[in-house]
């Protein structure tokens, strides 16, 4: 038959924004091709994990995944997925990502890494919790904390002054329990989904990370469809986008809801500018001279507030 | 035979080598929760020395017999047919490795695209560990096949 | 085509191919026949054994052997044999809370059967206990080290569904020493029925003195209790540990370990888990082919689908735990499996930690049963009699794991009091 199955692997568990997005593409390509493109998701790294899964789309045994900064490896550009105090708020960061600069890494993923970027998702911001207050760089001395395996996390919140450590996803919430660390930093929706909660009681509104992920296809796969299909899953995509877009501001404030309502209080009183130029040095180190360059340029694109001022 | 016997120790030798250095990466790891250092490699370090601990020790199960498989069908053959079909196993098996050869070939050369993300080299220099294992298997199934027509029968008895 | 991926699979280990090796060779079939490209092969086998976690197999089992050639299984042999030795069956008894004395240096019941029966099957036979028997008690009475801490199976059900894996120590606990208490009764029961012998009653003095010499391994649970739940190490950690530990015990305070006999440990160590971890890495292959087929789903769904009666829904999951223990490996099992059945488990009201000491529980008897039976295969091999022979006498003993096995599986209390005193 001349039916495309294309399979779609992701990371995240299956009540995710991504994965309710995730299907929600999917519907919409079926719909719009006439079921000439059918995608099936396989959320929870069921088939592996994000490394895997892009391997995988490479050489064929799967279509399309999730991705992020975790393409640094095979293309510098895309650190700038997430770094920290890049951005003043969700405007600003759609701005960029919308942008040249967005434009620029687009490219790059799709020549570097072999995978086209259909569409992309804002990922909430990431926030430090913790089982006292720690509203200031100066709180976090001798603070152990978890980062996940990226070295500008770890080499950032030790020049903030903390002592981070890198653990496995997988035995953060036993080490907090257990306290061989006593904090660690997520977006909103993975320290609920990971029940950190239950072992954390402060939730800092750092903001330290905006993010955002894309949907990628395999270059191979996409230019294999013909090109009334492309455009029908081109166009899928925007919705899909949108469609993820609303369902993140819901979630967002839903969120905040559980997560008091699991106990946890929120500490709004974060000097977030303290944690930026805490951060900076660090990253100045780290990023390659492009990349900094780049950061440089998107900080700049934020509106209204001066960020270089002192 | 004398080269089958010195491969055998230098698999030895690297797998003591291998394993000793994990547990020492695991050690610093621990000691460096107490320590004003951060060692942010070992994770990722420990991981790969183990991936190619087993890499080094695999082939040497095979020619020790080890692997768990159902042998109730093969305790009631005399032992001669069961030398001969445990031939035409690892004769199967080796047939595996080379097709694990061939793919693991393709899956070192996905790792030239990229490095890893705390160390920092190419993952190549991981992913190889695939062909080496898979080259390994070939070689020592078919060691373990010389081995059933020339071992003498007490040492072909065990397991 | 998923049936055509597990039947080849299963006629490939009935007709003695190594399981690895099986599951390997299915999956290839498979894929050159739905067309997907083989590099999955690699990818998948590759990532199978790229786990930190893991590390945890070679260390305990590292660990299980140092203690043996350090003298310290010998002595929890000994202390073992001092306070039930008397009794009708005594050395049979002995194995029995030999077993029990080692889960606490043990994470995995092989090195637990490999350890003890090392010493004790050929001492049972020399008294005249049967070389059936003598395996049976072996390979039955290691699936409690597993229950109680450390315990492997418990480390990976804890990192693949972010329950706390010092709970699951604790909620292991009961259901192992329920298990013990039960294989004890029926090894006395046969005993006495066949005329074992006994040996001398031992006097305080020597009871207490064995205690002393066993000491440092009994102590060595505590440690591994005291470092996770202190926070000092993560479970994974906690293995490397105790090969330290060991170390220490064996050179420094028993003084039997040789610096020489060292090397030839580790690399038996290494050559017998890498076996077993090829066969984790290509059960991980298997998995994968499992999961694109949508088969998780299909069991899943299937299951609430005769009933959602929360009795027979955890009475289907035993029976189906129960029978898929008898043809693949615990770890392999527990790493496809364990994902799938939470939600169902879950879904008809079970705690996930409860989840677990029923599923690690029901595999671990699958270790003692045909056809695949790793302990099983281990305990018959020292014994050196036919793997029928030692299911033959097993039979009483499956009964009475199974009873245990429905007890914590409808007694939620029995794995959950522990973890709940330390809330
Ligand atoms: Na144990
Ligand atoms: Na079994």
């Amino acid at each position: 038959d001349d039916i495309t199955h294309w399979k779609m692997t992701h990371i995240s568990d299956a009540s995710h924004l991504w994965h309710k997005t995730a299907l929600e593409f999917s519907e919409r390509v079926e719909e719009k091709t006439d079921g000439k493109v059918q995608i099936e998701v396989f959320p929870n790294s069921q088939l592996g994990n994000e490394v895997d899964n892009i391997n995988s789309i490479k050489f064929g045994a799967t279509d399309l995944t999730i991705t992020g900064e975790t393409l640094e490896v095979w293309t510098p550009n895309a650190i700038l997925l997430a770094v920290p105090y890049a951005f003043e708020d969700e405007e600003h960061m759609r701005d960029v990502v919308e942008g040249d600069i967005g434009r620029t890494i687009e490219s790059d993923i799709t020549e570097d890494v072999g995978l086209t970027p259909l569409f992309y998702m804002e990922r909430a911001p990431r926030n430090l919790t913790s089982n006292a207050p720690i509203s200031h760089p100066d709180d976090l001395s001798g603070f152990s904390m978890r980062v996940p395996n990226v070295p500008l996390f770890l080499d950032t919140w030790a020049e903030a002054g903390a002592k981070p450590q890198v653990i496995n996803l997988n035995e953060v919430f036993t080490g907090l329990q257990q306290g061989v660390i006593a904090g660690q930093e997520n977006p909103n929706d993975l320290i609920y989904s990971n029940g950190f909660y239950e072992v954390q009681d402060y939730l800092n509104l750092t903001e330290h990370v905006r993010s955002w992920i894309y949907v990628v296809v395999g270059n191979e796969q996409l230019e294999k469809l013909p090109e009334d299909q492309r455009q029908a899953v081109e166009e899928a995509a925007l919705e899909a986008q949108e469609f993820a877009r609303d369902l993140q501001e819901e979630e967002q404030e839903a969120l905040s809801d559980l997560l008091k309502e699991r106990g946890m209080t929120f500490n709004e009183d974060v000097d977030q500018e303290a944690f930026r130029e805490a951060m900076l040095p660090a990253l100045e180190e780290n990023l390659g001279e492009e990349q900094y360059e780049l950061y440089l340029e998107m900080v700049e694109q934020g509106t209204g507030i001066e960020v270089d001022s002192e | 035979m004398r080269t089958a016997a010195k491969l055998d120790k230098l698999l030895n030798y690297l797998t003591i080598i291998l394993f000793t250095s994990l547990l020492l990466v695991v050690v610093i790891q621990i000691m460096s929760r107490y320590l004003p250092y951060s060692a942010i490699w070992t994770e990722e370090l420990s991981r790969y020395l183990f991936v190619y601990s087993i890499t080094v020790a695999a082939p040497l199960a095979i020619r020790k017999n080890e692997f768990i498989k159902v042998d109730m069908l093969l305790m009631m053959l005399p032992e001669k047919t069961r030398r001969i079909y445990e031939c035409v196993t690892y004769a199967i098996v080796a047939v595996f490795g080379i097709v694990l050869f061939i793919t693991g070939i393709q899956f070192f050369q996905l790792g030239l695209e990229f490095s890893s993300p705390t160390i920092g080299f190419q993952m190549s220099y991981v992913y190889i560990s695939v062909p080496i294992l898979a080259f390994l298997i070939v070689l020592y199934s078919i060691l373990f096949i010389i081995d059933q027509f020339t071992l003498p029968k007490s040492e072909g008895e065990q397991l | 085509m998923s049936l055509l991926l597990v039947g080849t699979f299963l006629l490939l280990i009935m007709i003695g191919i190594p399981i690895a090796f099986s599951l390997a060779l299915a999956s290839l079939l498979y894929l050159v026949i739905a067309g997907i490209p083989l590099t999955i092969i690699p990818q998948t086998m590759f990532s199978g054994i790229n786990s930190f976690v893991l590390l945890a197999i070679p260390a305990f089992i590292l660990a299980g052997n140092l203690m043996n050639a350090g003298g310290i299984t010998e002595r929890i042999i000994n202390f073992a044999n001092a306070v039930v030795g008397h009794i009708r069956g005594g050395l049979a008894l002995t194995n029995v809370a030999s077993s029990l004395g080692f889960a606490g240096i043990s994470g995995t019941a092989l090195s637990d059967t490999a350890s003890i029966g090392s010493v004790m099957i050929p001492a049972m036979k020399k008294q005249g206990y049967g070389s059936g028997f003598s395996a049976a008690v072996t390979s039955i009475s290691s699936t409690v080290g597993p229950m109680l801490p450390p315990s492997l199976p418990m480390i990976i059900i804890g990192t693949l569904a972010s329950v706390s894996i010092g709970d699951l120590f604790l909620a292991g606990a009961i259901p192992g020493i329920l298990l013990a208490i039960g294989f004890l009764i029926v090894t006395y029961i046969i005993s006495v029925k066949r005329g074992y012998p006994k040996g001398e009653r031992q006097a305080l003095s020597v009871v207490g003195k064995s205690f002393l010499g066993a000491f440092w391994a009994l102590i060595m649970v505590v440690i591994i209790l005291w470092g996770i739940l202190g926070g000092y190490f993560t479970p994974t950690e906690a293995a490397v540990v105790c090969v330290i530990y060991a170390l220490i015990i064996g050179g420094f305070v028993y003084r039997e370990l040789k610096l020489k006999d060292i090397p030839a440990l580790l690399t038996n160590t290494l050559s017998s888990t890498a076996s077993i971890l090829l066969l984790v890495g290509f059960a991980n292959l298997f998995g994968w082919i499992l999961v694109s087929e949508g088969v998780p789903i299909l069991i899943a769904d299937g299951i609430l689908s005769i009933t959602d009666n929360p009795f027979f829904v955890i009475l289907l999951i035993v029976i189906l735990l129960l029978t898929i223990g008898m043809f693949m490996e615990t770890i392999a099992a527990l790493v496809i499996l364990f994902p799938v059945l939470l939600p169902v488990a879950t879904s008809v009201g079970m705690d996930p930690v409860h989840f677990g000491v029923v599923m690690v529980l029901t595999l671990m008897i699958g270790l003692s049963t045909p056809p695949v039976g790793v302990c099983l295969f281990v305990a018959s091999s020292f014994a050196k009699v036919p793997i029928g022979k030692t299911v033959k006498e097993l039979i009483p003993y499956f009964a009475v794991a199974i009873f245990v096995l429905l007890l914590v599986s409808y007694i939620p209390q029995l794995s959950l009091f522990l973890p709940s005193l330390f809330e």
